[in-house]
């Protein structure tokens, strides 16, 4: 149990960095006041994908699919009981109960969760972590960030993130022996197995890109935002698209005026992105 | 083992005692003008996924299938509405010239990019699960689920009434993401990035195309 004490820490750090965070938003349409040092680590992410992580993972998909989809499962199933927590922390005491079984199928009679079997039994599982908790509870998402190794991200999720790897690395240190190497090997077959999975949709998605940094920036927080809302699109947070078909192109205008709501869903920025072509 | 269990129960009991009183209200009643299930939007949507299976499955000629994409947009498909939506603040300032230009690139654009995209999602389920509307908005939730036994993906179709029970299709959000808006993003960038010089963009746009019609 040891760091514990890091988790108020985390508390406290999480809503200062997200006020700064939003008292930028207004500057930058887009929210990306570090766009230059953005774009220089994604740079330097994109040679370290090229030449280490992406050769693995294509070597990784020779893995007969079985056996990947074993790691796949049992990393999930590692994951569950944080999932379990954030749950509850975000009020979702069904989702929690949901979790908490197939933690119990998938640990027992799904062989240290290789195997779903939860799913057969209907339990579909979902991930909840750290950073979507706080959103839940109103922090905002900040500033976009873009780190090497850890890719896109904010102040609020890369805390959450720090802080979910300081919870699990308590979790499982008080569950086995030598966690340090079993920590390192589940997060190097994490990456692994998550870039494999990716790997045909990066590939297409960098070719057809005007601009590959800003469409990884755009699904990020767009991704970010759908699951904060757990997948559930709400249509009362659409904007308001009806002036785009005034017939005649110089009468174009958006209203604007009600709209401060209706951003949280566009561009995954809950703050003010949906402003950002309509400065 | 025990010591984790007991570590979950610690933050149950922080979930359940301390934090819960102060989550916010999930779920929140919906307003009172809003259509819980809309059939002819479903059908609607229905038909446009049966379409565009039916060319993914049945043209192996690209030039064929992108000519029934084409077609199949242009029927479907509120293009204008996109071409604008998708110029952000821009689309007020650029001439009728320069955005039917842009109107015709992008179209041609949209059917090289997602024929390609939705090539993996061929010859696979489609389940229509529900509908909202709101004033002309409407939103169609699908599943699509993989023969290959992959994780089944959750697709929403933003749908415009454009007359009563006529519609048009706006955008599609596949996990989330939703497409017209991923390419506002990265357009917007590239013109803010360049001063708002339109010609930039316009040439970024028609590299892209050119490297579809090269391969």
């Amino acid at each position: 149990m040891r760091n514990l004490y890091f988790i108020p820490f985390i508390f406290v750090v999480t809503l200062g960095l997200s006020a700064c965070a939003t008292s930028n938003n207004t500057a930058e349409s887009v929210n990306d006041p570090l766009e230059p040092f953005n774009r220089a680590m994604f740079a330097v992410n994109n040679q370290l994908d090229k030449f280490i992580l992406r050769p693995a993972a294509i070597v990784y998909g020779y893995v007969p699919a079985p056996a990947r989809y074993g790691v796949s499962n049992a990393l999930n199933n590692l994951g569950e009981p944080l999932t379990a927590a954030n749950d509850l922390l975000q009020g979702q005491v069904r989702r929690a109960g949901t979790t908490v079984t197939r933690f119990g199928i998938n640990s027992t009679i799904g062989l240290l969760g290789l195997i779903d079997m939860a799913e057969y039994f209907g339990f579909e599982g979902h991930s909840e972590d750290f950073g979507q908790t706080l959103a839940v509870y109103g922090v905002g998402e900040g500033f976009y960030l873009f780190l090497p190794i850890f890719g896109p991200t904010s102040p609020r999720d890369l805390v959450g993130e720090l802080s979910q790897t300081v919870l699990e690395d308590n979790l499982w240190d008080s569950a086995l022996d030598n966690t340090n190497s079993f920590n390192t090997i589940t997060t190097a077959l994490g990456a692994l197995s998550d870039r494999q999975e990716s790997l045909e949709l990066l590939d297409e998605i960098e070719r057809t890109s005007v601009d590959y940094y800003a469409t990884i920036r755009s699904f990020y927080r767009q991704s970010r935002a759908a699951e904060i809302a757990n997948q559930e699109m709400d249509i009362e947070n659409l904007p308001d698209i009806d002036g785009l078909d005034m017939s005649d192109l110089d009468m174009f205008d958006m209203d604007m005026a009600d709209n401060g709501d209706k951003a949280n869903m566009y561009e995954g920025n809950e703050n003010e992105a949906y402003e950002e072509g309509y400065k | 083992m025990r010591s984790s269990i007991a570590f979950c129960y610690f933050l149950s009991a922080i979930g359940l005692f301390v934090l819960l009183p102060l989550a916010p209200q999930l779920g929140q009643a919906q307003g009172a003008d809003i259509i819980n299930h809309v059939p002819q939007a479903e059908a609607y949507v229905r038909q446009i996924a049966d379409e565009v299976i039916d060319i993914l499955v049945a043209s192996d000629d690209k030039s064929v299938r992108e000519a029934r994409f084409r077609d199949l947009l242009r029927e479907k498909a509120d293009l204008r509405r996109i071409g604008r939506f998708t110029l952000g603040r821009f689309a007020r300032t650029i001439s009728k010239e320069d955005f039917a230009t842009y109107q015709s690139l992008l179209e041609t654009f949209i059917i090289k990019v997602y024929a390609n995209r939705l090539g993996a999602y061929s010859n696979q389920k489609i389940t229509i699960l529900s509908s909202q509307q709101k004033n002309r908005n409407i939103i169609v939730k699908s599943r699509i689920e993989f023969a290959t036994g992959r994780d089944p993906v959750i697709l929403d179709w933003w749908l415009i009434e454009d007359k009563p029970a006529t519609y048009k299709l706006f955008d599609v959000s596949i996990l989330g993401i939703w497409m017209a808006q991923e390419q506002r993003a990265t357009f917007l960038s590239v013109l803010n990035n360049n001063q708002g010089n339109f010609d930039i963009l316009l040439n970024h746009i028609r590299q892209q195309v050119e490297n579809h019609l090269a391969e």
